[in-house]
């Protein structure tokens, strides 16, 4: 693994982020973040991405030495970009968001998440999405009442209810239902790094909300993810493996 | 019930209402304009339910079947001439634009577009990638920060254009000895050359499984600009070989998009080239032209559809 590398593309305001790179950079891990998308050297071509070239830290690194991409940034905005012109950052977050998107869609390593054309993260389900998906899946969800006057709700999520899926695996709460709760709307959303929350446990727990943005503080989860690129890509049934 | 949420005075947003109203259908408008007044709530459990209400008009969204979108970006509105009224009204517009985008996620009625399906064009590579994929030529592309990548593309076509890689500024620029001058530039952001295809554009509308053609006659680089090149275009009703409209629809199909605005080329050797798909097509400009009933077969879509 140590001759390709497993790029953490993430914001550069992401410390987690950052910090895991330097932790495991024996391991080949690497944060790219939006300043090296401003770097001499990128060249993508559609019709043959596999030879295409990116650039990290002022290098150029072929597509295939990559292993893996773990998608952290929802997307580039103009925070992200101090050292574009400042009438010019809103229109180079926008090109460099749809460069991403196709980057990452066309890369053959694993992507985790995969990206979608509105968050490069994985899928941007709003709440409503969320609760009614789980619904459908039979699991209790508490019901979204909005209105225009009230503001995006955010839920507090309590760790010890919170199971976070990575592919197969799962961290977090100790309890087989939410378990199963938690990979099923991850496999619903297409996800597979998806941190899922409920409001107690056993057989009443309601679903909570869901974040496609683990706490990356604990390295067990961001070693479960590098796991996933050392993994042969198969489809299999699921087999879990319990923490 | 058919819901219109987009601008009045918008020629496609305003000849899909008359042609729902010349048919009688039942429909609540929400003008865009009027958004900074509207009320919304919206209810997701087992079910969806809320309601939109605008002044004394009601609408019950479970009792919505169908719905057109045709929305600017409420930020751009002009919502009044004083800058604290004008503030408050945007941030309102905001927020109920924002819940609604919320029901759009889960309701049942059927939705031209849906946003999930639009936002493929908020990425040119990432869209041509599919329409590659549904069968149409493509023409070469290049996404670069690399002054001897694109010297070397350019050296292999002759002819290239350089156009946005998103939806912002989306303007087809040929590239010339000036642009070669500037290469520099590129190291601050990826930019997009393709392959200069030539031959006469088609804009093809696909609504439902119908196909209106309309063949482009103009000697733009990007025909829709053309005046700033102080040169017109000339549109006219086409008909496009059987293959090549069912490849649109496929087209159309494998993006979500239950209306679509497709950007062909017709090469002299007769090559069909897309270029790329628009999610919300102001189709108006080429039905004023052709005489097409584009806006009726909308509204009878918008019609015909049973939430699902």
């Amino acid at each position: 693994m140590t001759d390709r590398v497993v790029l953490v593309l993430a914001s550069r305001r992401d410390t987690a982020a950052a910090a895991f790179a330097a932790d495991r950079a024996d391991a080949g891990v690497r944060l790219m973040t939006p300043d090296d998308l401003s770097q001499e050297g990128w060249a993508f071509r559609l019709d043959d991405p596999a030879r295409g070239t990116a650039v990290l830290a002022g290098q150029p690194l072929r597509a295939a030495a990559i292993a893996g991409v773990l998608t952290r940034l929802p997307g580039v905005t103009e925070h992200d970009l101090p050292q574009i012109a400042p009438d010019e950052r809103a229109y180079v977050a926008a090109e460099m968001n749809a460069f991403l998107l196709a980057w990452l869609t066309e890369l053959r390593c694993p992507v985790v998440n995969r990206p979608t054309p509105q968050c490069l993260s994985g899928p941007p389900w709003r709440q409503e999405r969320w609760v009614l998906a789980a619904q459908r899946l039979g699991v209790p969800a508490r019901p979204v009442v909005r209105r225009e006057t009230d503001g995006a709700a955010v839920a507090d999520i309590q760790p010890e209810h919170a199971v976070t899926v990575v592919g197969r695996r799962h961290f977090g709460a100790d309890d087989d239902l939410l378990v199963a709760r938690a990979h099923a709307l991850a496999d619903a959303a297409g996800a597979q790094l998806l941190t899922v929350a409920f409001d107690g446990g056993g057989h009443d727990a309601r679903f909570v909300s869901a974040s496609l943005w683990p706490d990356f503080g604990d390295f067990r989860i961001a070693d479960a993810v590098l796991a996933l690129f050392r993994e042969p890509r198969r489809r299999s049934k699921r087999g879990r493996a319990t923490q | 019930m058919i819901l219109l949420w987009g601008a009045a005075q918008d020629r496609p947003f305003a000849q899909v209402r008359e042609a729902l109203e010349r048919r009688g259908a039942t429909v609540f408008v929400l003008d865009q304009m009027d958004a900074p007044r509207a009320q919304v709530e919206l209810r997701v459990g087992a079910d969806v339910a809320g309601e939109l209400r605008v002044g004394e008009a009601r609408c019950d969204l479970a009792a919505i079947s169908a719905t057109y979108l045709r929305c600017y970006d409420a930020r751009t509105l002009d919502f009044g001439p004083d800058a604290a009224d004008r503030e408050s009204a945007r941030r309102r517009a905001l927020d109920v634009e924002d819940v609604l985008a919320g029901w759009l996620e889960v309701t049942p009625a059927f939705v031209v577009n849906p946003s999930t399906a639009m936002a493929s064009n908020g990425s040119k590579p990432y869209q041509l990638a599919l329409i590659r994929k549904a069968g149409f030529a493509t023409p070469d592309t290049l996404v670069s920060t690399d002054p001897a990548a694109v010297k070397k593309f350019h050296k292999r076509h002759r002819e290239i254009i350089y156009k946005s890689i998103s939806g912002v500024r989306s303007i087809v620029s040929r590239f010339t000895a000036e642009h070669a001058e500037r290469l520099g530039d590129l190291r601050w952001c990826p930019t997009q050359f393709q392959q200069y295809i030539p031959g006469r554009d088609f804009r093809v509308h696909t609504v439902g499984e119908e196909v209106f053609a309309c063949e482009i006659i103009s000697e733009a680089d990007d025909y829709r600009y053309g005046a700033r090149q102080g040169l017109g275009a000339e549109l006219r009703a086409a008909t496009l070989p059987a293959d090549c409209a069912e490849r649109c629809r496929a087209l159309a199909r494998a993006l979500g998009l239950v209306v679509a605005g497709i950007d062909l080329r017709r090469t002299p050797a007769g090559e069909w080239f897309c270029f790329e798909v628009n999610p919300s097509p102001a189709f108006s400009y080429y039905e004023s032209a052709t005489g097409q009933p584009i806006a009726e077969a909308v509204a009878g879509l918008l019609m015909a559809a049973k939430a699902s």
